[in-house]
């Protein structure tokens, strides 16, 4: 799968570039943010504005990142559409995930500027 | 029970399964349904299709999966199809633990796998699982609300 890349201050923004982050895809999403995390990037924004439908795969696939992380780094997300946003509230990833609205947002988060 | 049935079917390759996903949402968007109501039926026939890809046919291809989209008066009923290993019907008894219930704070527990079911009895009214002479069949139900009833099955 297609996955823009790019830093902003200490942080890696990964965009996937396709509509669906399903079964069809989420294996080989799985192996490049593992390979992301394997390289040294400890601040990771997931920006899934592009991304209108994720399946339980999908799904898994981030929780998988989450956990390559170790607690280690900090993976966060941004940019859901409604429908998305949905499911991680139904599967309860809203409470595991610190999500925000833009990427300006989460890359704020990142670098610490959270009260 | 009167009402409107369109079969849709595939060959088990989890490529095909946007298909389907698609085709889905479009028919609740004519009962109608809103654009997120389709959407999380489509997501729960999705779910029940990759599962019957990856788990009743083990990801082999050039095997067949049945979707039947039946539009009734008070409800949605749609059935998953496949003729590959049946599932334990223990993973559907109103007991089995959820695995949505778990501990946000502990990282280890937080699941990866075995979603696709806890979305699908989260979402649907009524999910039942028969196998016979072969056949194994998922049927999900949505009851519609009374606007959603007064609509003319699958508005033309």
């Amino acid at each position: 799968m297609q996955l823009d890349q790019h830093r902003a201050g200490e942080a890696l923004i990964v965009t996937p570039l396709e509509d669906r982050l399903d079964a069809r895809v989420a294996t080989d999403f799985k192996e490049r943010m593992t390979e992301l995390i394997a390289s040294g990037h400890a601040k990771i924004v997931l920006d899934l504005s592009k991304v209108e439908f994720i399946d339980s795969s999908g799904l898994g696939a981030i929780v998988s990142s989450l956990k390559r992380m170790g607690g280690r780094g900090e993976l966060v997300v941004c940019g859901l559409q409604e429908t998305t946003m949905t499911l991680f509230k139904l599967t309860r990833m809203d409470r595991v995930f610190q999500i925000f609205d833009s990427e300006q947002q989460a890359v704020s988060a990142l670098g610490g500027e959270r009260g | 029970m009167s009402g409107r049935r369109i079969t849709l079917a595939i060959t088990s390759d989890l490529h095909n399964v946007p298909l389907i996903g698609q085709a889905i949402q479009r028919l609740c968007s004519l009962v109608p349904l809103s654009d997120l109501e389709s959407h999380q039926i489509a997501l729960c026939v999705v779910e029940a299709v990759n599962n019957a890809i990856v788990h009743a046919y083990g990801r082999e291809a050039e095997h067949e999966v049945e979707v039947i989209f039946g539009h009734y008066s008070d409800r949605l009923i749609i059935q998953i199809c496949d003729a590959g290993r049946t599932m334990d019907p223990k993973c559907l008894a109103p007991q089995a633990a959820s695995p949505l219930d778990f501990d946000p704070e502990c990282l280890e527990r937080i699941p990866e796998r075995g979603l696709g079911l806890a979305i699908i009895r989260s979402t649907m009214d009524e999910v039942t699982y028969t196998t016979s002479h072969g056949k194994n069949i998922l049927t999900l139900t949505k009851l519609l609300t009374s606007r959603q009833s007064r609509e003319a099955p699958l508005r033309e």
